[in-house]
């Protein structure tokens, strides 16, 4: 299994966050081959030129995170966000930074990408520090391992979260366990939840396979094409309707055939969308 | 303040002062910690609330036991 693995470190947080990421590495090495971009080298550009040559089963990234991107070293930039999204071929991306879950992880799902990442900012206890580095480590241990079904192993980092609440004596420690735990999201365990009301709808009919994937675009073009397509069904049944009733109308009509050509044609098109998204 | 308040506040207070916790990208100290959480209503109310969950938490684990 090919690894990128990203830590920068450029303040407190990162200084913690560096140190689980190689706790991490130090449990999984046996079983990965490892690329990393650490510190000074975790740049958007050292990415990029990283990725557009080289594909990896998994991105792992330690780090700052914020909900449309993960933070490059001296937090300036983002190292990933939605613009370079699509050079990314990985089929997992693995993060304890705050907040990527949001937006970031969302995109990465509707591209196929399994995201393990959270819906909040990641808090945690300085002095508890190993519990939450146990628990935030304990997913990525258990796909190296060799566990592919993501359902289980969200259920594998939920239990690790739970055991580190049981173990800590402090309520502080106890608290923003649980937090992180809540917010903690596996995208393919389980599907994004939308807050777009057209996607809800989308999501209820279609699925999310197919329903996370539709775009602005597609669903504009198919809501213009009804309209279009109702208003001229209104405009030839009203213009037969003068010229000679509803005889004329319910009569074969070259324009009748013309529609329901049309008609059959959108649904054609319709049906070959449905496969090009499920795929 | 009500006394959840009170309790939480009195909490933060008996803390050492070289206590420390990370919130996101801010790493906050013992005086930080007091002063957001009597200044900033938002950040009160966010605490507050996951001190209840936990306490809730607590009490569905006993009954359980």
């Amino acid at each position: 299994m090919k690894v990128l693995g990203i830590a920068p470190c450029f303040d407190k947080a990162t200084e913690y966050s560096y140190k689980w990421y190689e706790e991490l590495m130090k449990k999984v090495k046996p079983k990965i081959k490892l690329k990393e971009l650490k510190k000074e080298e975790a740049t958007r550009k050292n990415f990029n030129q990283i990725v557009s040559t080289e594909a990896f089963d998994a991105i792992v990234f330690y780090d700052h995170g914020e909900k449309d991107g993960l933070v490059a070293q001296g937090g300036k930039e983002y190292i990933l966000d939605t613009k370079n999204l699509s050079k990314v071929a990985a089929k997992v991306i693995y993060t304890m930074a705050c907040l990527s879950a949001k937006k970031l992880g969302v995109d990465a799902y509707k591209k196929g990408i399994v995201y393990v990442g959270y819906i909040e900012v990641f808090a945690f206890t300085t002095y508890d520090e190993h519990l939450f580095c146990q628990a935030a480590n304990s997913g990525f241990i258990a796909y190296a391992k060799g566990e592919r079904n993501w359902k289980k192993i969200k259920q594998i980092m939920i239990e690790a979260f739970n055991k580190a609440i049981e173990l800590a004596d402090d309520p502080w420690t106890k608290i923003w366990l649980r937090w992180d735990r809540d917010a903690l999201r596996v995208y393919d365990g389980e599907s994004p939840k939308s807050y777009c009301p057209l996607r809800k709808v989308a999501l209820k009919i279609l699925g999310p396979e197919i329903g996370w994937k539709l775009t602005k675009t597609l669903v504009g073009g198919m809501f213009f094409y009804l309209v279009g397509f109702g208003i001229t069904l209104h405009a030839i049944a009203s213009e037969l309707y003068y010229k000679g009733g509803y005889l004329e109308i319910l009569s074969p009509q070259g324009e009748w055939i013309g529609l329901a050509l049309n008609f059959v044609g959108f649904l054609l098109i319709l049906r070959g969308v449905k496969r090009l998204l499920r795929k | 303040m009500d006394d959840l308040d009170k309790t939480i506040l009195e909490y933060l207070e008996s803390r050492d002062e070289d206590w420390t916790w990370v919130f996101g990208t801010r790493t906050l100290d013992k005086k930080t910690t007091i002063e957001m959480f009597k200044k900033n209503k938002k950040f009160r109310n966010l605490i507050k609330k996951e001190v209840q969950k936990l306490a809730i938490d607590l009490f569905a684990k006993a009954t359980k036991r």
